[in-house]
């Protein structure tokens, strides 16, 4: 099992920088993972929905409905996909103090 | 206290009260702190897996902390132009700082939510109903950062 574990931030001085996807190399060949984010009572709900538009594109209106999921189930698949992206996700999310695992998807 | 945006991009935050300029200065701080559990929060694990954890925590735990240390550097280099107005004090955070600082608000009310012991069920709560005055004022910064976290992303200073 090949981790894939994440490539370093890369930081400019003054400036924060995020992590970017990277090329994925084993895509539709591994089975996907899923990024599951869970709830806390602290971080704030329009932050939650800010970082899924951020970190994922998501229109707002999708980000908001994961996040409303996360409040109200305790937890949210915000993300299926190959392990390498979904590693590189969750880093990005606990960049941000979001409460992010990574799960096999059943089946996968 | 409200935003506003300049042509850079940058927002000033501005007609801060005293009490809100206070708890930004002790904000570096606050995300710096050695704490366990607030490492352990900061740093939560990733994999139920254990090997896989160990893996996860050796590989990523190291960006992240260069990460929190830089995004501590950032805060400290826009505090210092933290400056006092008729209104109440007044700080700039470039446009690139911005998500460096949304995260750190976030941060900073994880950190003082651990460090006081704070219950979950005194988040919200009527401050004046709270008996520990260290325990009220701990709430209280919670409140503040959380506060300007919204006014930040609500001004488009998220984007």
């Amino acid at each position: 099992m090949r981790s894939a574990i994440v490539r370093a931030h890369l930081m400019t001085p003054g400036v924060e920088t995020e992590l970017e996807p990277g090329t994925v190399t084993r895509e539709g060949l591994a089975p996907p993972w899923h990024v599951i984010v869970h709830d806390d009572p602290i971080t704030l709900m329009i932050y939650v929905t800010h970082v899924f538009m951020r970190v994922f594109g998501y229109a707002n209106e999708r980000a908001q409905a994961l996040m409303l999921e996360v409040h109200t189930r305790g937890r949210a698949i915000v993300w299926t996909g190959d392990r390498e992206r979904a590693e590189q996700y969750v880093q990005t999310l606990h960049g941000y103090h979001l409460l992010a695992t990574l799960d096999p998807a059943p089946g996968g | 206290m409200h935003i506003r945006r300049d042509r850079d991009g940058g927002v000033w935050v501005v007609g801060m009260p005293a009490f809100v300029a206070d708890t930004l200065r002790q904000l570096p701080e606050w995300i710096a702190s050695a704490d366990p559990a607030v490492r352990e929060r900061l740093l939560p694990p990733a994999y139920k897996d254990e090997r896989a954890e160990r893996e996860w925590e050796r590989l990523a735990h190291p960006g992240l902390e260069h990460l929190f240390k830089s995004r501590g550097e950032i805060l400290r280099q826009d505090l210092a132009s933290l400056k006092q107005g008729v209104l109440g004090a007044m700080l700039r955070i470039p446009e690139p700082h911005l998500s460096a600082w949304l995260s750190a608000l976030n941060a900073g009310r994880h950190a003082l939510f651990i460090l006081h012991e704070v219950d979950p069920g005194d988040l919200g709560r009527d401050l004046q109903a709270v008996d520990d005055l260290a325990h009220a004022e701990a709430l209280l910064r919670m409140e503040v950062l959380g506060w300007v976290q919204q006014l930040l992303i609500d001004g488009g200073g998220g984007e």
